[in-house]
C-alpha cells in the first residue's frame, strides 16, 4: 500500500521538479553565455574594460550561487511544508484515514523526499560543474582543467587506494552511501521537526522551522566535535595515511546519522499514531 | 447480535481539559444516527476518535468489533468539516487515488454524480469553488460502500443549493446496510432521514434515543427536543 502513497506522491511531487530543473537548467545556460562565452570569444584582458567586466561577471557569478543555494533550502522548505499540509493539516484527514499503517505512511512520505533532494542534488552539482568549468577553462586553459580534475579525483578519491586497489570504486560506493544516509538523516530530521511543531495550538509552522534549525545546529556541533576528537586520535598517529583520517570521520557522522534517522523516524511515528492533532 | 460502532468509558483529555467524559455508546448497522451538540460540545472530537484520525485517553472503540485502526479504515468512511483535498491535484487524480486506496469505492459512482457539477475532471482542485470542492468531498464519500458513515458537517459554509446537493448525495447512494453517524444543525429535512438521535453537552452524552419515541412521547420536533433539553437557541 505504501507503494500507492509513492506514487502519488511522486506526481504531486512532480509538479514542482519540473519547473525547479527548467529554471536551473536556463539559469545555467544563461550565466554560460553571458559570462563564460564572452570571455570565450574576447578573452580576459586586464584593460579597464576588461575589470568591468571582469566585476559583472563575479557579481553575476555570486547571484549565481544564490540561485543554487536558494534552490537547495527552497527544495528543503517545500518538502516540510507538504508533509505538514499532506500530514498534519487539511489534507492530513485524508492521509490519517486511509488504510494504512503509520508506518506506510511515513515511507510513502520520505522516499520520495529523498529522492526528490538527491535528484535536485545531483542537478545543483551538474550546474555548478558546467560553469566552474567552463571558467577554469577560460582562465586556466584547457590543461589546467584536466590538472584541476586529476587534483579533485585525488583528493576526493586518492584516501581509499590504500584498500587493495579498490580506491575509485569504493570511494564512489562510499561516497553516495554517505550522502544518501545524510540525506535520509536530514530528511526525516525535517519530518521530525514538523510532527513536533503541529503539537504547538498555534504558529505550528513556524514553531517546526525554529525546531529544525535548532536540531541542525547542534547536530552540526556535534559533527565538528566527532571531527576534532578524530584528528586529535587519529590524524596524529596516521600522518602519513590522510586517508585513514577521511574515511574514520566519515564512519562516525554516517553513523551519528544513521542513528539520528533511526530517533527521528521512531518519535515521527508515536507523534503521528499517538498525538495526532489535526485542526 | 454485534453492533457496528460500541463505545465503552470513552474519555478524550486535551491536557487537563475534558473533552469527551464516559461515552457508552451501541449503534446498530443500518441506521441513520444524528450527533447533536451545542459548538464545543464534542462531537467532532467523538467523530476523530471513532474514525481513527485521534487516540482516545480512556475507554475503548470497536467498530465493527475491531479497535480502529487502518483495517477499520477500509470500511469507515468519513467526512471531515475541513476541506480535506489536495488543491494541487486534478479533480481526476483525486477520484483515481480514492479508487486505488478503497476497495469499496466505486470509480463510476462518483463520476455519475461529478458529472452533475459539470466540471472538466482535468480542473485542479484550487480552481472548485469552495462549494463544489464541498460537493466533491461528499461524492467521494458517499461512492463508497462502506459499513459505517461518519459526517461531520457536512453542509458546514455551503449555500441552500449545495446543501440540498449534498442532502441529496447522502441519501441516495448510502449503502443501506451501512450506519450513518451525521452532525449537523437541526432541519426538517435532516430529521426526516434519522432514525437516532444523540445530544452530547460538555463531553458527555445527554440523551440517546429514537426519533419516533421522542417525536410520540414529546409532541415535539426533534429541533424543539434539542433546544429544550439543551437550553439553547
Amino acid at each position: 500500500m505504501s507503494g500507492k502513497l509513492i506514487k502519488y506522491e511522486f506526481k504531486q511531487m512532480k509538479s514542482a521538479l519540473l519547473p525547479v530543473a527548467i529554471a536551473l537548467a536556463v539559469i545555467t545556460g544563461i550565466i554560460f553565455c553571458v559570462v563564460i562565452v564572452p570571455m570565450l570569444v574576447f578573452g580576459i584582458n586586464d584593460s579597464e574594460g576588461g575589470i568591468l567586466s571582469i566585476f559583472l561577471a563575479y557579481i553575476t557569478f555570486i547571484l549565481y550561487v544564490v540561485i543554487l543555494i536558494v534552490t537547495g533550502i527552497g527544495m528543503n522548505i517545500y518538502i516540510g511544508v507538504r508533509f505538514y499540509k499532506t500530514v498534519y493539516s487539511g489534507v492530513g484527514y485524508f492521509t490519517n484515514t486511509l488504510p494504512l499503517k503509520k508506518h506506510e505512511i511515513i515511507l510513502g512520505k520520505v522516499i520520495p523526499a529523498v529522492v526528490v533532494q538527491t535528484i535536485v542534488t545531483l542537478m545543483i552539482v551538474v550546474s555548478a560543474s558546467i560553469i566552474l568549468g567552463g571558467y577554469i577553462l577560460v582562465t586556466d586553459g584547457f590543461g589546467d582543467l584536466m590538472l584541476y580534475i586529476a587534483r579533485f579525483k585525488g583528493a576526493v578519491l586518492g584516501d581509499f587506494t590504500m584498500l587493495n586497489g579498490m580506491g575509485i570504486v569504493l570511494g564512489i560506493v562510499f561516497g553516495c552511501l554517505f550522502a544518501i544516509i545524510q540525506t535520509v538523516s536530514n530528511t526525516l530530521l525535517l519530518f521530525l521537526a514538523v510532527s513536533i511543531g503541529q503539537l504547538f495550538n498555534s504558529h505550528k509552522i513556524l514553531m517546526s522551522v525554529i525546531i529544525f534549525i535548532v536540531m541542525n545546529r547542534v547536530f552540526n556541533a556535534v559533527d565538528a566535535i566527532i571531527e576534532v576528537i578524530t584528528k586529535a586520535f587519529v590524524y596524529g598517529p596516521f600522518i602519513h595515511s590522510p586517508g585513514v583520517y577521511s574515511i574514520i570521520t566519515m564512519i562516525l557522522i554516517g553513523t551519528k546519522n544513521i542513528i539520528i534517522a533511526v530517533i527521528a523516524y521512531a518519535i515521527s511515528y508515536r507523534i503521528l499514531r499517538d498525538k495526532l492533532n489535526l485542526e | 447480535m454485534l453492533d457496528l460502532l460500541s463505545l465503552k468509558a470513552v474519555s478524550k483529555k486535551y491536557g487537563i481539559k475534558k473533552a469527551l467524559n464516559n461515552i457508552n455508546l451501541n449503534i446498530p448497522s443500518g441506521k441513520i444516527v444524528g450527533l447533536f451538540s451545542p459548538k464545543g460540545g464534542g462531537k467532532t472530537t467523538l467523530m476523530k476518535i471513532i474514525t481513527g484520525v485521534l487516540k482516545q485517553t480512556e475507554g475503548v472503540v470497536s467498530v465493527d468489533g475491531v479497535e480502529p485502526n487502518e483495517i477499520t479504515k477500509s470500511y469507515v468512511a468519513y467526512l471531515p468539516d475541513k476541506i480535506f483535498l489536495d488543491e494541487s491535484m486534478t479533480v481526476k487524480d483525486t477520484i483515481c487515488m480514492h479508487a486505488d486506496f478503497y476497495e469499496d469505492f466505486s470509480k463510476d459512482r462518483a463520476y455519475d454524480m461529478f458529472n452533475d457539477l459539470k466540471i472538466p475532471d482535468k480542473f485542479k482542485i484550487k480552481a472548485l469553488s469552495k462549494e463544489n470542492r464541498r460537493k466533491l468531498q461528499a461524492i467521494l464519500v458517499m461512492s463508497r460502500n462502506a459499513k459505517l458513515y461518519v459526517l461531520d458537517e457536512p453542509f458546514i459554509n455551503v449555500d441552500a443549493d449545495a446543501r440540498d446537493y449534498i442532502l441529496k448525495i447522502i441519501l441516495s447512494n448510502y449503502n443501506r446496510n451501512a450506519g450513518i453517524l451525521i452532525s449537523t444543525s437541526i432541519t426538517p429535512e435532516v430529521e426526516s432521514m434519522l432514525d437516532e438521535v444523540i445530544f452530547i453537552r460538555d463531553g458527555e452524552i445527554i440523551l440517546y434515543d429514537t426519533v419516533d419515541r421522542i417525536r410520540n412521547e414529546k409532541g415535539c420536533s426533534i429541533d424543539e427536543y434539542f433546544k429544550e433539553v439543551l437550553n439553547v437557541g
